[in-house]
Formats: structure tokens, sequence, C-alpha cells
């Protein structure tokens, strides 16, 4: 465990080089540059905007504001997963080439979606003390909140970027289960749609639902995080990371002979 | 105390029929079938390196030399045996690997920098050394698209050797790049060298294999067929090709380059060119020959069985490649009726009409309508013509000809 905090630590300035080349290759020939990265959540918010206030209205306040609460973090996990689950395999002839511990490649593709999150949060806090005055002292744990997803979303990614240098049809599966999980998540109507006797296993067995009631929580209602669910969650996040990174490791040493 | 121990060492590889599939295997596996052959790419491999040593990694396409660099390197994982490496083994499987064509050469050298290991920190302490050893001058902070492949490469050569390594990889990487950017590279591996750093280089050149290293292992089909004293294992390795395909290599073929010195050679064999010298009129073999001496072509020949009505035939070259003649037996309506045992053919130039310089010459024997060869030796040999007379003289050929001046209408003499 120690080893693995070490490999962090000791290719922070590689992860960081990755992700900046990352970021800068994205967006050299496209003028809109990190506006690109966050058009997805905005297009999709305005459509769920125009279906449920004009078409079936669900009644909520402030629903722009709600949506993208979970649309940002959502689509920072997304992208991360469709882009870091064939990141081995498209760094085949770094791989075929160079030793350097592998789990490096889809860390740095995580971190340099989760630096477009940190932006866009960023102006998701502006737009929400703009339109209606105001955060409260629980916003002091959104930071925690996102580390906490960002290990989150290594853990899974550290599974299927493996499987996938592997088996080359794990990016196709990738793609049905997020799609899935989409609209399985409270993201554009509200977690107390779910039938209350049905919630607390719900909520166990979908960690984005209530990655999604905390950001909502402590951006636009200004609630603090129920304990319960906190400590679940930062457990179900640190053994993720850890499950992840056993099966990663278990495939690595041979990535060089598949990619 | 060795820097590099491997013993037993065996790499496989696993050949899927298809490109792999998660459901794909399932199925094989529920129904027992195989979709997959095993190819080993190295078996059985010992070797010990002593630190500083250079040492030559030889053996044809496909011997393991490639993955053997991969294994020391750390970039794959054998399948059995074990391997010590003490100290850091660099990846310089390939220059400029990492580099990103959008990113400027600055950034580049941070990022591949890092892929080799080395710290922010580090590399801003050698920036100006590996941007001066390339060469790259004010092109470091444009795009690296807009650099030429030389370019490219020294500055992946610059980046690889300032990266402090104990042990140095290199698969090939000189083949390419200028003769002064190879000068400059051997005289950076000597000073390598002179720090103790241990190098294995992996090549086809074996000049430069013989330049470089002490001692070169020597694989075949995965397995290490030799390890020792360079020119030993050298002269085993070409002694091999002669045994396998039948062609004699001179001493100096050594030169060569030992792939494109088989393409030299060619034909069926059933009867074969022993030997092809040069003689004056007294029959005096020799190699050097002035212009309007007399020249004679010898080529001695072994037919095993008979063989009716062959072309005989050669092929005069200037050095730099220009074919000059070739006359053959057919043309001159000279026929051998047929061969069997050894023999000689023979082409007499009464007067020599080449000018000074260096020539290449072909000799073949073919079929009667030249359309088989039975052996066919392309530029093998060489004779040298010089002047001696201090003449000028123009283009290839002293043309076999007079001169003649008649006055047409005469002045009258005053």
């Amino acid at each position: 465990m120690l080893r693995l905090l070490f490999v962090i630590i000791r290719y922070w300035d590689l992860i960081i080089a990755l992700a900046v080349k990352d970021l800068k290759v994205r967006y050299k020939s496209a003028f809109l540059g990190f506006l690109w990265a966050i058009l997805t959540p905005l297009f999709l918010a305005v459509i769920f905007f125009i279906v449920f206030t004009k078409i079936i209205p669900m009644g909520i306040d402030r629903y722009p504001i709600f949506l993208l609460c979970a649309l940002f973090p959502w689509n920072f996990m997304q992208v991360s997963l469709s882009m870091g689950t064939v990141s081995i395999v498209t760094s085949g002839n770094l791989i075929k080439k160079v030793y350097f511990p592998r789990e490096v490649i889809p860390i740095s593709v995580v971190f340099s979606n989760a630096y477009n999150l940190v932006l866009s949060f960023l102006i998701l806090i502006l737009a929400i003390v703009l339109s209606c005055g105001g955060i409260k002292p629980p916003i002091l744990l959104l930071p925690f909140i996102v580390i906490c997803q960002i290990v989150f979303t290594l853990g899974l990614l550290f599974i299927f970027s493996g499987l996938h240098t592997y088996y080359r049809d794990v990016k196709y599966m990738v793609e049905i289960f997020t799609l899935g999980w989409f609209y399985l998540t409270p993201i554009f109507y509200p977690i107390d749609l779910i039938p209350i006797s049905f919630r607390k296993i719900y909520m166990f067995l979908n960690p984005m639902a209530i990655f999604v009631d905390f950001y909502r929580g402590v951006m636009l209602y200004g609630a603090w995080p129920n304990f319960f669910n906190f400590m679940y969650i930062v457990s179900v996040s640190i053994a993720m990371y850890f499950v992840g990174l056993f099966i990663f490791k278990k495939y690595e040493p041979l990535f060089a002979d598949v990619v | 105390m060795y820097i590099i121990e491997v013993s037993n060492l065996g790499k496989r590889y696993r050949i899927f029929y298809e490109k792999n599939s998660l459901v794909k295997t399932f199925f094989a596996w529920t129904k027992g079938g195989r979709i997959y052959e095993d190819i080993w790419a190295l078996r059985g491999l010992s070797f010990k390196v002593e630190k500083g040593e250079t040492i030559g990694v030889i053996g044809r396409n496909g011997s393991g030399k490639t993955t053997l660099l991969k294994l020391l390197a750390g970039v794959t994982t054998p399948e059995s045996g074990t391997m010590r490496i003490d100290g850091l083994a660099s990846s310089l499987l390939e220059l400029g690997t990492g580099f990103q064509e959008e990113l400027t050469g600055r950034e580049n050298i941070f990022l591949n920098g890092g892929i080799l290991g080395m710290k922010r920190k580090e590399i801003n302490r050698k920036l100006a050394d590996i941007i001066d050893f390339a060469e790259i001058g004010k092109f470091i902070d444009s795009p690296m698209r807009t650099y030429s492949s030389g370019m490219w490469m020294r500055l992946g050569f610059s980046l690889a050797i300032n990266a402090n390594f104990e042990i140095l990889l290199i698969d090939e990487v000189l083949a390419v790049g200028d003769i002064s950017f190879q000068k400059k590279c051997f005289e950076k591996f000597n000073q390598l060298k002179q720090k103790g750093v241990t190098i294995l280089f992996v090549s086809h050149n074996l000049e430069k294999v013989k330049d470089a290293c002490n001692r070169t292992i020597w694989l075949d089909r995965g397995v290490c067929k030799a390890f020792d004293a360079t020119d030993k294992v050298i002269k085993m390795y070409l002694d091999s090709i002669v045994r396998e395909t039948g062609v004699s290599i001179q001493e100096n073929a050594v030169e060569v380059d030992s792939a494109s010195f088989l393409k030299k050679k060619w034909g069926s064999r059933e009867a074969e060119i022993l030997d092809v010298y040069f003689t004056d009129r007294e029959g005096r073999k020799r190699e050097q020959f002035d212009t309007d001496e007399s020249l004679a072509v010898n080529i001695n020949y072994l037919a095993k069985n008979e063989i009716k009505k062959p072309t005989f035939g050669f092929g005069i070259y200037k050095k730099e490649g220009q074919h000059i003649c070739g006359p053959n037996t057919k043309a001159y309506n000279f026929v051998i009726n047929s061969i069997n045992g050894k023999g000689r053919v023979s082409f007499v130039f009464e007067r020599l009409q080449l000018l000074e310089g260096e020539y290449f010459v072909s000799a073949s024997i073919y079929d009667t309508d030249i359309c088989c060869p039975y052996d066919h030796h392309e530029k093998v040999y060489k004779f040298s013509v010089a002047s001696n007379k201090i003449e000028e003289q123009y283009g290839l050929l002293k043309p076999a000809g007079r001169w003649n001046h008649e006055s047409i209408q005469s002045k009258p003499a005053h």
C-alpha cells in the first residue's frame, strides 16, 4: 500500500506533465478550448430543462442549477471512463518501449478531466452566488467530495483500462454500462422520487447517487452530508481504488505484449 | 559482482488467432477450445555482464534480440528464469518514442524526461546540456511537427543519454542520423563507458559491433548460440550463414552488413563460380592494371553434374555503380557445349580501354537462354586501373580507335 502511494509521489511530475499534455493536445486547435469540455453538460442541461419544465413539468426549484450540480460531476466521470478505458491501448507505442508504472496513464487521464471539473464548479458556484444569493459553510466540504469522487473514478478506471487492454470489447460494455448508470442516478430527477422503502439499499448500491446528493447538498441547499453516508462513501472510494489497482497490477506485466 | 545476471531466461508470446475479446474467450473456455498459439521468443538464456562492459547482441531477424532488451528494460516480464539487474536500465529501445508532435521541443523534454524517470528539477538542471547536444537551437520552442527526422532523433538521443542510467540498452538506433552525429554519439558512448556505464548494443551492422563491443551475444531463434569475444562470435555467426546458405564469405565481408551480403550471391548452384581473378599478358594474377594493358577475366567453375550449353558472363561496374559493360558467351556466339567438373572460362581484353579508377566485377553462369541463374556473384570482385601517364583523360574509356589528319585545302606557304 505504501508502495502504491510512493508511485504517485515519485511520478507526480510525470502525471502532471501527461495531464497537461492531454489538455494541450485536446484544445490545441479548438478556439473555444475549455468551453468544449463543459459544452456537453451545458447542452444536456438545456435539453433536460426544456423537457422537464415545459413538457413534463417536475416543479423543481432552480432546475438549471439543480441539473448542473449533478451533470458536471457525472460528465467528469463519464469522460474519464470512456477516455481512460482505452488509454493504455492508445499509449501502446510508449508502453512497448519504455517502462514506467502503467497506472500513471489512467491517473493522468482522470487528472486532466478533474481540472475541467474544478473549473466548471468554480463557474457554477459563481452562478449560484449571483443568481440566488449566497453559499453556506457546508461548501467547504466540496474539495473533499471531489477528491473522493476522483479516487472512486480511478478505482473503476483501473479495472476497465486493465481489462480492456486484454479484451477489446470492454470499451463497448463500459459505454452501455455508463448509459444505464446515467438514468439510474438521480441526475435530472430528485432522489425523493426513489421510494423511501427502497432508497437505502438503492444508495448503497449506487455510490454515484450519494455523490450527487452531496454535491447538491453542499452547493445548492447548504446542507451538511449525512454522516453515515459520508463514511460509507469514503470507504467505498478507498476500497474501489485498491481493488481496482489490485486487478490492474495483476494484468500490468504483460501490457506490452498485448497492446 | 555482476551488473546483469540472467539465468535460464525464457519469454513466451501468446499469439491470438484473432483480436482477443472477453466474449470469445468465454465461449472458447466453455467449449475448451484453444484460440491462441504459443511462440517462444527466448529460451534458456543465461549470461552475466560486468559493470562497464559494452556487449553486442547479434542475430538474424526474429532471433529474440529486441525481446531481450525489452525484458532487461522491464517493459515486459519473463515467462521463466530469473533476471537480476543491479542498477537503473534505460529504455532506449527507440529514440523519441513519446514525443508529441503538437508540443514544443522544450515541453517534450519535460514530458519524456518524466517518462524516462527524471524529475522536473533534474530536467531543469540538465536542460541546457540536452538542447545543446541535440543541436536544436532556436527551434526548441517550436512544435515538434516542424522538426526534421534528424532533429527528432537527436533530441531523443540527447535526452536518453542525459537520463543517468547505469545500463544503456540500444536497439539499432544509430542506423539513422548523419555521419557527424553518429560520430558524436560514439564519442559520447566512450565517455559513458569510462564513467562505468554498461551498454548493450543490438545491431545488424557487424562493423559497428566490432568497433564498440568487447563481448558479443549471438542469438539464434531465441537461443544463445555464443557469448564470447566479439571477433570470435562474429566469425562463428558468419560461418553459420555460410553453412546454412552455402554462400562463401570472404575475410572482408565483415565490412558489409551480413543481411545485404547474402543478397550478393544467388543461383541454383548446380554450377558454381569458385573464383574470379584477373591476369595480364604473361598470365600473372594482378589486381591493378594500366590503361592499354592486356587484361583477362578468368572464371573458375565447378559443375556438379553435366550442364549443356551454359552461358558465362561478367559485368564491369564503376565503383559508383555505373554499369560499363556486360559481355556474355551467348552474345559473342561462343558456344560451350557442356561442362562437367572443374574448368575455367576467360575473356581477354587485348587492350584495356578503361581509365583510372576502381572497378567492381560481377560474374555469372546462366542456362542457355540466360533465364535461370546457376550462380551469380553480384559485384563481389574488384580490380583497379592506374594511369602511368600524366596525360589528361576524360570520361570512362580510352576508346580503341585511331586519329587521322588530312588537310582539305592547303594554303600555299609564303
